[in-house]
């Protein structure tokens, strides 16, 4: 009885360690985020000046509303993907912004092909549509690009695109230099285009650490009962509540949880409602992942689109 | 005495008739006739096995087509959505097109927009995406090089970039959902018996999106 809880228990982990590895062996190589998560400046043209600003500014956008802005420079393209298309796999791979929300925005530029790309996270995307960012790379980046001027660029279209947030969320630029908003809570639009705080956010983030708390004492509890099967079940049951997002270049004929209707962003872009939707399943990706704060992404995921020069 | 005589007689066809009777083989009710029993069985299994493969073949089919319009990846941005949204920034375009006497090609691309609304399959839905598509870039070209208001250069150029990025996304999508089809059409349909039987009840090869 004893052999064959070991051999559960250890059946039980080369499981979880094989469904990893697939994951990983599946997905397209890119770049890994910086230790500074949200300037990865592989291909060396920003000062450190422009990137603690950047990643300051995008630490307290994080807080606010959840949102992430990656900037990532690399100076040629690799495995065979044009810009649009290594954009969204850096949003996918790393999870840009919310794991909920999926508002995330990835800023890519390549100064060894003069090329760049910007894409927003699926639950943004029909906001913060193409022509809004295509307009935002013509005013703001693409002469100081060309130039050579990597820090305006690159300075000028994330405050652009930090105000969009700010215009959409419904709260200040100043917001995200004094690092206060006066409030207690998190920001969120709503249907209607009023935003509201969402008071019971910590409430749920609470919630979440406590269904954590529960598996893993529930686990150790079987495990030291010697019920190494059980405790891999209860785990594999639970997945998709302590890991809600499936890797989404590998899942396809999911089941997804509960939407959320957003109306269109203002301007000239779509105009219909659409839903955005929260996710459920399990989530496993290269990189750091998981958690809202911290030293990690959202886990937000995108559909590629947006705009730049491929 | 010829009463005994007839008396007798109408015992011994008595006695000869219950004899007929009890030496008759004796008929075996349906319920417990087991060769029946068996033919039913067989035919029940056969029936059960046929009508359950169509009925999850079809189930699998319904479910993948839905995908179409709800999407592969995330629940609600599906190709379908894509196209109805390429369809109204191919209106915008359209509408400044019309007011700046490009009217043939604004009619060009309202037309194929209509068309692609109008698609009933899958495979046309592609087609006449290709279609807007290239009825959009001609009026486009000619948008570009026109002396536009500062308002509809920024909307002309707003609405051609949504529209183009769909396309983005609708490829992306495409890929996710043609793998269904394939796996679909290579692994169930054309499958021996499940496909079989479901080809001979009328269940469809599915279409990708290409």
């Amino acid at each position: 009885m004893k052999k064959f809880r070991r051999i559960c228990c250890m059946l039980a982990v080369l499981l979880l360690f094989l469904s990893g590895c697939r994951y990983a062996a599946t997905s397209v190589s890119i770049v890994s985020p910086a230790e500074a998560l949200y300037v990865t400046d592989d291909a060396d043209i920003l000062s450190d000046q422009t990137e603690k600003e950047i990643v300051e500014k995008v630490k307290l956008l994080k807080d606010l509303c959840g949102g992430e802005i990656a900037v990532v420079t690399i100076r040629y393209l690799t495995s065979g993907l044009d810009s649009e298309e290594y954009a969204k796999e850096i949003i996918n791979q790393w999870g840009v912004g919310d794991s909920e929300k999926n508002n995330g925005v990835v800023l890519l530029l390549v100064p060894g092909e003069g090329k760049g790309w910007v894409t927003a996270g699926v639950g943004i995307e029909r906001a913060l549509t193409a022509g809004k960012l295509e307009s935002i790379l013509d005013r703001y980046l693409w002469d100081p690009f060309d130039r050579g001027e990597y820090d305006i660029a690159v300075l000028n279209t994330v405050n652009a695109i930090l105000e969009w947030y700010a215009s959409y969320y419904g709260f200040s630029m100043s917001d995200l230099s004094t690092g206060s908003s006066g409030f207690q809570g998190y920001f969120e639009p709503n249907g209607n285009g009023y935003y509201y705080y969402n008071e019971n956010y910590d409430q749920e983030n609470e919630s979440s650490v406590m269904v954590w708390v529960i598996v893993i004492v529930l686990m150790v509890l079987l495990l030291r009962s010697g019920h190494g099967g059980a405790a891999f079940l209860l785990f594999n049951s639970l997945r998709p509540f302590l890991f809600p997002k499936t890797p989404p270049n590998n899942h396809t004929g999911s089941s997804f949880g509960s939407s959320h209707h957003w109306t269109g962003g203002s301007g000239f872009g779509s105009h219909s409602t659409h839903s955005g939707s929260s996710f459920g399943g399990s989530h496993s990706s290269g990189g750091s992942f998981g958690g809202h704060s911290g030293g990690s992404f959202g886990g937000g995921a995108g559909r590629g689109g947006g705009a730049g020069r491929r | 005495m010829a009463k005994d005589k007839a008396a007798e007689k109408a015992a011994q066809e008595i006695l000869t008739s219950v004899w007929k009777e009890d030496t008759k083989p004796e008929k075996v009710p349906f319920q417990e006739n087991r060769a029946l029993a068996v033919v039913l069985t067989v035919i029940a299994i056969l029936l059960g096995l046929c009508i359950g493969c169509r009925r999850s073949v079809a189930a699998q089919e319904r479910k993948i087509e839905q995908k179409f319009s709800t999407g592969v990846q995330y629940e609600g941005y599906s190709i379908h959505g894509d196209l109805q949204d390429r369809m109204e920034y191919a209106g915008q375009l359209a509408k400044i097109g019309q007011r700046y006497d490009f009217s043939a090609e604004a009619g060009a691309v309202s037309d194929a927009a209509a068309e692609l609304y109008a698609a009933k399959s899958t495979h046309e839905s592609y087609v006449r995406n290709l279609a807007l598509t290239d009825a959009v870039d001609a009026l486009n070209g000619k948008l570009v090089n026109a002396d536009l208001s500062e308002q509809d250069a920024r909307y002309r150029l707003e609405a051609y970039r949504n529209f183009v990025s769909c396309n983005d996304t609708i490829s992306h999508e495409a890929v996710e959902y043609n793998k269904l089809v394939y796996e679909f059409n290579d692994k169930i349909y054309s499958a021996f018996p499940t496909g079989t039987i479901a080809r001979m009840t009328g269940v469809k090869k599915l279409e990708a999106f290409e």
